[in-house]
């Protein structure tokens, strides 16, 4: 008696470890994986590109030189709606947890971005690490037919070129879906997200041919910053501008800072390390600001002919990325305060949380307020290094 | 009658601690933040200091029952027809309380682990362990409990430092921007959501065998649990923020989900996971427990090990019904959860009161 009752509950095990997750389950070859998403918006509908990757296609062995990626196109008036539409233009499910780009187009930008994130927030599928651009000049369904050199799938294409950019270059910024939700929610925060662009022509970039010549002619570049006022875009932050943004917001990995050092040539200094703080104080009512920068730089290009071993040069330097950080804050404040009336540093969060009795009364009209608001800026730089050599070299005199 | 099986002390501050984490833990957040934001973790404190003295008398009373359990005394102090009524509101408080956390947990694996199963099946799954438990008694639950509490500690510990690098002190800002009384507002919830649901442990005194430390188990374990829960309140708003963590209806998964160690360690929210499921097993074993001893001492059965599958049996219909979805469960199941809960608070206090009276006037009549 005992020992079947063993046997039974040794079944139970086995067969409950055997048929575990089998419910909903999805076998690999029913389901496609979609790497990159975009939405436009033509009258009230929604065009909704997904990109979805062909297996057989990215191994690296075998392959029937088919393009290693499709992008559908469904129109419907809601997201999810179009998601569910194009099983009928699919032999598989789209599964969505392994999205890598989140493309909006700028017609949807101009028209609102809330109805759109709501979706890629709630669906269970969709976890948050994802990144979100939106398109310039173009539209998302365009972006995600390129073809694309280097990576067989055009969404991780955009993906680790974005990081690097924010790794190196700086003026662009990662974008994901909590941050951005933050951001629009906050009373005392303007979002802003990266743009992308196409150069070259759009026909010849989606054809496989693209890849096949030497020089590639047409391609993607991350051009530039939108800058929304709650979910609507109001303008564009060129690159310097889009610098001197990262700065104030001290999300500054590594940069380069170049200055001319006569007419017609340059110096570079390459920042490697960059912290900000920034400080806010509401006196009579009126709030202003002061931001700091102290950053750590190496030099990384001499044009001019220069010896560095002179104490003074580098002070020189020093003095000269200093200036041109500020400068770059500048413009970058220039172009939020008086054109843009739209907060993207997240001055209104600082006033609020260092002083929110203050901030109730700034709250309601605080486009304008910040337009009008005085921010000081310091910058330190500190020179480091000089890399392998200490005069420019060759040296000519 | 009770004489066979036995709880150590040590036991019961562990039991007490688990079903104070119980359900709460992936809730709390979203509860304390949904008034005051940012300022959700204070009101945590708050809570938390009103509630260990509520602990306390609840202890304090444990003790002076002695080897009676609460159903026994009312019945002793209200007499027959009275004590009837209200041991039977004691207990249709447990059976409650059963359901409400199966529906958290089922809700929580349906709307986030398992998608496409069907809720029943989840919940009939989670019932059966809850049966098997139960029917092997309170000394196996309390020292199965004591095993789990080292798996539970270090899940959490995990937890704690691997959602740090997704954290960021601004959130927090600015502290105490919503007045007292606001912060005062956002802790009744609390002390009620966990804390008040700890009466159930009155049924469970005269299992231990050193009477003097009850008040310090029950103390010492609400203290701890209170702690836990504050602590991934805080943590919940440090990498969320207080709107984020208003909105999220599982905040302490949504953290665990945000989890990425250096991009290597990363999508374990599934392991996190486990933390609550040790936790509310233990809760759902105790009020399941709780509710059929009540039965049992107030219709005087003989055996406790029949009354389990019809209340298990009973809690999957209920547990639907009182909160059939997920927005009802956040606005309206909470709420009258919370005066339910405050109502059979003053039960005991109740009791104690007309017990002593009765005391001293038996005491009177045999004296004349």
């Amino acid at each position: 008696m005992m020992r079947k009752k063993n046997l039974l509950l040794i079944l139970i095990l086995i067969v409950s470890i055997m048929v575990t997750g089998c419910w909903s389950r999805k076998e690999l070859n029913d389901i496609a994986l979609v790497i990159g998403l975009g939405v436009d918006k033509v009258g009230d509908d929604y065009i909704l590109s997904t990109q979805v990757v062909d297996p057989g296609e990215i191994a690296s062995k075998g392959g029937s030189g088919r393009v290693p990626v499709i992008t559908y196109k469904t129109r419907a008036r809601t997201l999810i709606g179009a998601v569910r539409k194009l099983t009928s233009s699919t032999p598989r499910k789209l599964y969505l947890s392994h999205l890598r780009m989140f493309v909006i187009g700028e017609s949807v930008v101009k028209d609102g971005v809330a109805p759109v994130l709501d979706f890629i927030t709630r669906d269970h599928e969709l976890r948050s690490d994802f990144f979100i651009i939106m398109t310039r000049d173009s539209r998302a369904q365009d972006v995600l037919t390129m073809v694309t050199p280097l990576e067989k799938v055009p969404s991780t294409y955009m993906y680790t070129m974005l990081n690097h950019a924010e790794k190196y270059w700086t003026a662009y910024t990662t974008q994901k879906i909590d941050q951005l939700d933050n951001d629009i929610a906050s009373d005392g925060k303007e979002a802003v997200i990266s743009a992308i662009e196409i150069k070259g022509s759009l026909k010849e970039g989606e054809q496989k041919k693209n890849v096949e010549d030497i020089a590639l002619k047409n391609y993607l570049q991350y051009t530039s910053l939108g800058v929304l006022h709650k979910d609507k875009l109001v303008g564009y932050l060129e690159e310097t501008e889009a610098s001197g943004y990262k700065y104030v917001i001290n999300k500054v990995k590594s940069t380069v800072v170049d200055m001319p050092c006569n007419k017609q040539r340059k110096d570079v200094t390459e920042i490697i390390h960059s912290k900000t703080t920034i400080r806010t104080r509401v006196k009579n009512h009126k709030p202003s600001a002061i931001v700091q920068v102290h950053a750590e730089a190496n030099v990384a290009e001499l044009q001019c002919q220069a010896d560095l071993l002179k104490q003074n040069v580098i002070n020189v330097l020093e003095t000269k990325t200093e200036n041109e950080i500020k400068h770059q804050i500048v413009k970058a404040l220039q172009k939020t305060q008086k054109e843009y009336h739209a907060d993207v540093f997240g001055f209104g969060n600082n006033i609020h949380q260092s002083n929110a009795k203050e901030w109730k009364k700034l709250k309601k009209d605080w486009g304008k307020t910040f337009s009008t608001m005085p921010v000081k800026i310091e910058v330190k730089v500190e020179i480091r290094n000089f890399g392998k050599v200490n005069k420019t070299t060759p040296s000519l005199d | 009658m009770m004489g066979k099986e036995k709880i150590e002390h040590r036991q019961f501050a562990i039991l007490v601690l688990l079903f104070t984490i119980g359900t709460s833990i992936i809730i709390t957040p979203s509860m304390l933040a949904a008034y005051v934001k940012q300022d959700g973790w204070i009101s945590g404190l708050l809570g938390l200091l009103i509630a260990l003295l509520i602990v306390w008398v609840f202890g304090a009373m444990g003790k002076y029952f002695r080897d009676q359990s609460l159903v026994q005394v009312i019945n002793f102090s209200f007499g027959k027809y009275l004590g009837f009524v209200i041991g039977l509101l004691f207990a249709s408080f447990g059976l409650v309380l059963s359901s409400l956390v199966l529906s958290n947990i089922g809700n929580f694996v349906n709307s986030r682990l398992l998608i496409g199963t069907p809720l029943n099946a989840v919940e009939y799954i989670f019932i059966v362990v809850i049966v098997i438990g139960v029917r092997l008694g309170i000394e196996t639950i309390a020292r199965s409990s004591e095993s789990l509490i080292s798996i539970f500690s270090i899940l959490f510990f995990l937890l704690v430092i691997a959602v740090l690098p997704q954290i960021s002190i601004d959130n927090i800002r600015p502290i105490f921007e919503h007045g007292f009384y606001d912060v005062l507002q956002a802790s009744y919830g609390f002390i009620s959501f966990p804390f008040g649901e700890l009466v159930l442990f009155l049924m469970l005194t005269p299992f231990i065998v050193k009477r003097q430390k009850i008040i310090s188990g029950y103390v010492i374990g609400a203290f701890i649990g209170g702690v836990v829960l504050i602590l991934i309140t805080i943590l919940s708003i440090l990498s969320l923020g207080g709107e984020g963590t208003a909105i999220n209806t599982y905040p302490a998964f949504t953290i665990a989900k945000k989890i990425d160690v250096g991009g290597v360690i990363q999508r374990i929210e599934v392991i996190m996971a486990g933390i609550w499921m040790f936790s509310i097993f233990v809760k759902l074993s105790i009020c399941v427990y709780t509710t059929a001893l009540c039965i049992k001492q107030l219709f005087r059965f003989h055996d406790l090990n029949c009354l389990f599958i019809p209340i298990a049996i009973s809690l999957i219909p209920l547990s639907q019904w009182f909160s059939p979805s997920a927005a009802d469960y956040q606005t309206y199941t909470e709420k009258w959860m919370m005066y339910f809960t405050y109502s059979i608070m003053i039960i005991p206090i109740l009791t104690m009161g007309v017990f002593f009276v009765r005391k001293k006037w038996s005491e009177k009549s045999n004296k004349t």
